[in-house]
């Protein structure tokens, strides 16, 4: 009876502290100050004010029997009785029917039967035809409609039939377009017809070797068709889906094989036998008895055993002379070889030298000056050494002692600082080749005036001296402002120079070198490290790149993803840089980055009256006096609100006096979850929107998906602007269309990047890209010479027009808006 | 103006000439001559004993004109000169073939050949006998650590080994002992570790041991020219981790958490582009094929993971 009492006591108690919690989210803001927020002032009692209704509107329910009818549909599903679903469908709308009828609302879940219906269905093509045919239907919801659109279109063998006519395009429009640039449109107005037309036969014929190869989307459709068959052996349609994996497995084959067989030649050249030698046979095996590769294994066998026989050669010991004549020679001699082994220098040099002086006809007097140098260079006088090497490669030039000597004068161990010298003429030889005749001298020259070439003889040279000369001017500007050889082999082997010789002389001077070649490779922090170490930097210099440096660093931060090494790189500004104007900034984007983190929604104010549901009871549940225009009686900032972390929101208003403010509140964790759901399925919806809008299949959607589980990066290789919409999106940032609108714009004339094929050629300069019109402004460099450029869309035609200091050229362009290829790296 | 006359262009002409002929003269390197066998014993021990002092700690063994290791080669050449002059000059060529062997840390080999020279009262004799005893200490020192017991009394084993071993490193440093000491006490090492990696499952916190000696040997041989050869092997075991966990966690299963698998696939991936951002090291196209294999790895666990 006691312990009855008991429970029953404790019952009530956890029944009122529950009914206590549960009643009444905690409508108190926060203490000012507590969020280190601004105090506000605003009437009546703050205090009393909280932003979410307290209660929910009464949620609206289906009838009994619909609600029966979709369990029953669903149980239908899952124990394989499909056919019993289309009964369901056609009960549930002549329900709907009915409803209509008796001025009720329908139930509106005839669609979503259909679909599940539909899903039911096991023959793709009967599928396909199922899913269009519902498209067809005049009232389909609207949000339906685009989620069938979306599964037809990406349906395996619809997104293989779609990469193929992508493909297709793309090689004509290559082709075509190259025909097209060659028709330059002044040219043809002024009667060069004839070079025109010459000029795009040309270039048409470079460009069909491109046509041929295998490419990414081919590759993929093949994937995508060959999964459309394991899953439906039987379909319909597999007979002709096979012939289509024939085809293109063909293709693969024969571009697979020659691929192979160009890698093994560049194997070979490079006198990488064993690899040369698995390309070979990796063709053999794509072609059995392919007579090239049965020639080149032959060929591969042929080397490498001149090499292995030349390398045992170097082993072995011939008796090529007849040994020291008479007992003092030899004794002479015996005792160089005893002080020899045993690491006697000065031995060395005294037998060695009486040897020379006493037996000056000997045989063996070149190995007795050889190993007198050998010491001289052991014993740390690597000067003396390498000037009597230098005497013996002169003097016995012929004999075997001055062939070695010569030999080893070319060896790093004599000539310590020749690789790096010779990678550092190699680079400045790349770097002359690059000024004065580009990447390509003969295909340009070939791809820009053939005719020219053809009709004038040696006259044109003058003109393509001309061009190239102007080109070469702008690609000198180009290596000094950004060098585009790479400086590695000079850093590799200055780093080696110094690791092996950290106290030689001229090491100071391999330091600053490197920091020179770092310098030019814009990797300045490693290139202050070096200077500083040479000791030959001026301070003007050191002070200059410190500052690149801070901001070579801030660039990074502003890169990379993780909020974590975003932190650690201001920080290292901060602490290594403090004199640098770069330090105020990354301050103030540590604190912007803690701010980002206690964030986790911003829906601005246009945003929520743009999408009443976040407002309304599936969402927030928001006071509609925030939206009345009523400054009084708190009014939404157009700022809107900001989720915090931990079930706070925070609130913008806009005062009375029309300045601006803020207030925390603390959130009833339901209220949250709830919205979070919400916006969870808003993001799925914008997701589809915007691989609609660009063509992006599944990674997109996967990369908002992600975005919850906090990592984006692998998706963020696409074209800039989705990055910035899935960054919108994944930083949880909601804007309304306008605003987006306006943000997109600024991206657009910021970014300039990645908008036209013809920018992508710029090697240097810069591009502004006005979107609003579809127009394009470049100026820079392309393959032919120096330009400022525009394009004007018409239709799907761009029209380019170029200046160059030759002259002005309009040549047409068809606009192929293939997107790229998401998961491309898997078909390469 | 400057003005030149004929006697002077005719002077000009003639130094252009014979620099010319000069240039035309001077001894060219035939790329067929670097394979040229050897004529004698002194050609053969002249390139070589010059790297006998070596620090091949620290620097990688040095490669003679053909490209290949030094002491290797050197061991092939002797070979042959013994098989074509039978015992022409046998203490110098024993005493060079033992001063080879010690190189390759063939300590056993190296004892047999400073032997030959014992009795022969060559000049050599002395310091054979001196590298005599020198062989036998490292072979001692060397042999310790070697037993099939149990895990701890291996350990132990171990540690007597690396003690003997820096005993060695003491007596004989600044010397090139030093250096062959350090590198047999390198080995031991990583021997060790190898083997608290094999056993690391019997062991109470094994992986973490394993990893607390990974880094005990990064840091003891910060100066090896092998450093960056065991930061990548601590990745490797990171990497190994990593796939261990997804063996035994299925991707696409429930029981799989990114975190876990990020933890260390992240730590073998920080490792991996430490070494590929060094320049002028022999691992860093390895480290950066590494860093792309498992860039590749988390590519595809995260894709089968969502």
């Amino acid at each position: 009876m006691r312990l009855r009492t008991l429970i029953a006591v404790a019952m009530i108690l956890i029944w009122a502290a529950h009914a206590a919690m549960a009643a009444e989210p905690d409508p108190k803001p926060l203490p000012r100050g507590e969020e280190g927020l601004q105090p506000i002032d605003l009437s009546p009692a703050a205090e009393e004010f909280h932003p979410i209704k307290k209660s929910l509107e009464s949620m609206q329910y289906f009838p009994d029997d619909v609600e029966r009818m979709v369990e029953q549909a669903i149980i239908a599903g899952y124990i394989g009785r499909s056919w019993a679903i289309d009964r369901y469908y056609r009960r549930l709308m002549r329900r709907d029917l009915e409803m209509i009828n008796s001025q009720q609302m329908p139930t509106g879940l005839a669609d979503n039967m259909l679909q599940f219906r539909n899903s039911h269905i096991t023959d793709p093509k009967a599928y396909r035809e199922a899913q269009q045919q519902a498209l067809r239907k005049k009232d389909l919801n609207q949000e339906l409609k685009q989620v069938i659109a979306y599964r037809i279109k990406n349906a395996e063998l619809a997104r293989a039939e779609r990469l193929l006519d992508e493909a297709q395009l793309a090689k004509v429009g290559l082709v075509v377009n190259g025909f097209l640039r060659s028709l330059d449109l002044v040219g043809l107005t002024m009667g060069s017809v004839v070079g025109s037309t010459i000029d795009a036969a040309v270039r048409t014929f470079i460009n069909l070797e491109e046509i041929r190869k295998m490419s990414v989307r081919e590759k993929k459709a093949l994937a995508e068709y060959q999964t459309y068959l394991a899953k439906h052996p039987n379909a319909p349609d597999a007979d002709e889906v096979h012939s289509k994996v024939m085809r293109l497995e063909e293709k693969k084959r024969r571009w697979a094989l020659r691929e192979e067989m160009e890698k093994a030649a560049d194997l070979l050249e490079a006198h990488s036998y064993d690899e040369a030698q698995g390309a070979y046979s990796r063709a053999l095996e794509l072609e059995p008895g392919f007579p090239e590769a049965l020639e080149g294994l032959k060929r591969v066998d042929k080397l490498r055993a001149e090499y292995e026989t030349a390398m045992d050669r170097s082993l072995t010991v011939v008796r090529s002379q007849a040994g020291p004549q008479g007992l003092e020679e030899e004794e002479v001699y015996r005792r160089i070889l005893v002080a020899v082994a045993a690491g006697d220098h000065a031995a060395v040099e005294r037998f060695a030298e009486v040897f020379i002086e006493r037996f000056p006809k000997s045989q063996f007097r070149d190995e007795a000056a050889y190993a007198l140098a050998s010491t001289a260079a052991l014993s740390g006088d690597i000067e003396k050494g390498k000037r009597l090497l230098k005497k013996i490669a002169w003097n016995y030039k012929d004999e075997n002692m001055g062939r070695r000597a010569r030999l080893v004068l070319s060896s790093q161990e004599f000539d310590r600082l020749g690789a790096f010298y010779a990678a550092k003429r190699e680079h400045t030889r790349k770097q002359v080749q690059y000024a004065l005749i580009g990447e390509g001298l003969a295909r340009q020259n070939a791809d820009l005036g053939v005719y020219q070439l053809f009709i004038e003889g040696i006259k044109s040279v003058e003109t393509l001296g001309m061009i190239n000369l102007l080109g070469a001017t702008m690609r000198t500007v180009n290596v000094v402002s950004h060098d585009p050889i790479p400086n590695e082999p000079i850093i590799d082997e200055g780093l080696r120079f110094s690791r092996d010789h950290p106290d030689a002389p001229e090491v100071k001077e391999v330091y600053y070198q490197i920091g020179r070649a770092y310098e030019r490779e814009h990797r300045y922090i490693d290139a202050l490290m070096y200077y500083q170490i040479s000791g030959r930097a001026s301070e003007r210099k050191i002070k200059s790149l410190r500052g690149r440096a801070a901001r070579s660093l801030l660039a990074q931060a502003t890169m990379v993803p993780d909020p974590l090494m975003k932190t650690r790189l201001y920080r290292a500004i901060i602490e290594q840089f403090p004199e640098t104007k770069q330090v105020a900034k990354a301050k103030e984007r540590i604190v912007a980055l803690a701010q980002q983190y206690e964030d986790r929604f911003r829906l601005s104010r246009k945003y929520l009256l743009d999408h009443p549901e976040v407002i309304g009871p599936q969402g927030l549940n928001l006071d509609s006096r925030l939206f009345d225009g009523d400054p009084s009686n708190r009014e939404l900032h157009d700022k809107g609100i900001v989720l915090l972390r931990n079930d706070r929101m925070k609130m913008f208003f806009t005062l009375p006096d029309g300045s601006e403010s803020s207030q925390v509140f603390r959130l009833n964790p339901e209220v949250v979850a709830r919205f979070e759901g919400l916006m969870r399925d808003l993001d799925r919806k914008r997701a589809y929107a915007l691989s609609e809008k660009y063509g992006i299949e599944g990674p997109l959607v996967v990369a908002v998906r992600e975005a919850f589980g906090g990592t984006v990066a692998e998706e963020k290789r696409y074209n800039p602007f989705i990055v910035q919409e899935v960054n919108e999106i994944t930083g949880n940032v909601y804007l309304s269309e306008d605003e987006l609108g306006q943000y997109e714009e600024t991206l657009y004339a910021n970014l300039g990047a990645d908008v036209s094929s013809d920018l992508s050629e710029l090697s240097t300069g810069g591009a502004l890209y006005l979107r609003r019109y579809g127009a394009g402004v470049n100026f820079g460099i392309d393959k032919e010479s120096p330009n400022v450029g525009a394009l004007f869309p018409l239709g799907i035609v761009d029209i380019n027009t170029k200046v160059r200091a030759t002259g002005l050229s309009v040549y047409p362009s068809i606009r192929l808006g293939n997107k790229p290829v998401p998961d491309a790296h898997l078909y390469k | 103006m400057l003005e030149i006359n004929r006697p002077q262009i005719l002077l000009l002409a003639a130094a252009i000439a014979g620099g010319a002929l000069i240039w035309g003269c001077a001894p060219q390197v035939q790329e067929s001559e670097r394979y040229k066998p050897s004529e004698s014993l002194l050609e053969i021990l002249t390139d070589y004993q010059r790297h006998l002092d070596d620090d091949t700690y620290r620097f990688a063994t040095f490669k003679d004109i053909t490209g290949q290791n030094i002491y290797k080669a050197t061991l092939v050449r002797l070979k042959n000169y013994e098989r074509l002059y039978p015992n022409k000059f046998a203490p110098i060529v024993a005493y060079s073939r033992a001063k080879a062997y010690e190189k390759l840390h063939d300590y056993e080999a190296a004892v047999a050949s400073y032997q030959q020279i014992i009795g022969t009262g060559n000049e050599l004799e002395p310091k054979a006998k001196k590298g005599l005893r020198i062989s036998r200490d490292f072979i001692g020192a060397n042999a310790m650590g070697r037993t099939d017991g149990s895990v701890p009394r291996t350990l132990k084993a171990f540690d007597r080994r690396l003690r003997a071993l820096g005993r060695l490193i003491q007596a004989h440093k600044g010397t090139s002992y030093e250096y062959l000491a350090r590198e047999l006490e390198e080995q031991a090492a990583v021997e060790r570790v190898d083997f608290l990696e094999a056993n690391r499952n019997q062991i109470d916190n094994g992986t973490e041991l394993t990893i607390v000696e990974y880094n005990r040997t990064i840091k003891r041989h910060e100066e090896s020219k092998n450093v960056y050869r065991h930061i990548l092997r601590l990745g490797n075991f990171f990497e190994k981790q990593a796939r261990e966990y997804v063996s035994r966690h299925d991707p696409e299963g429930l029981s799989f958490s990114m975190g876990d698998f990020k933890s260390y696939a992240d730590s073998a991936m920080g490792l991996y582009a430490m070494v590929a951002s060094k320049d002028g090291i022999i691992e860093k196209a390895e480290a950066q094929g590494l860093a792309n294999s498992l860039r590749a790895y988390i590519t595809k666990v995260r894709n089968l993971h969502r």
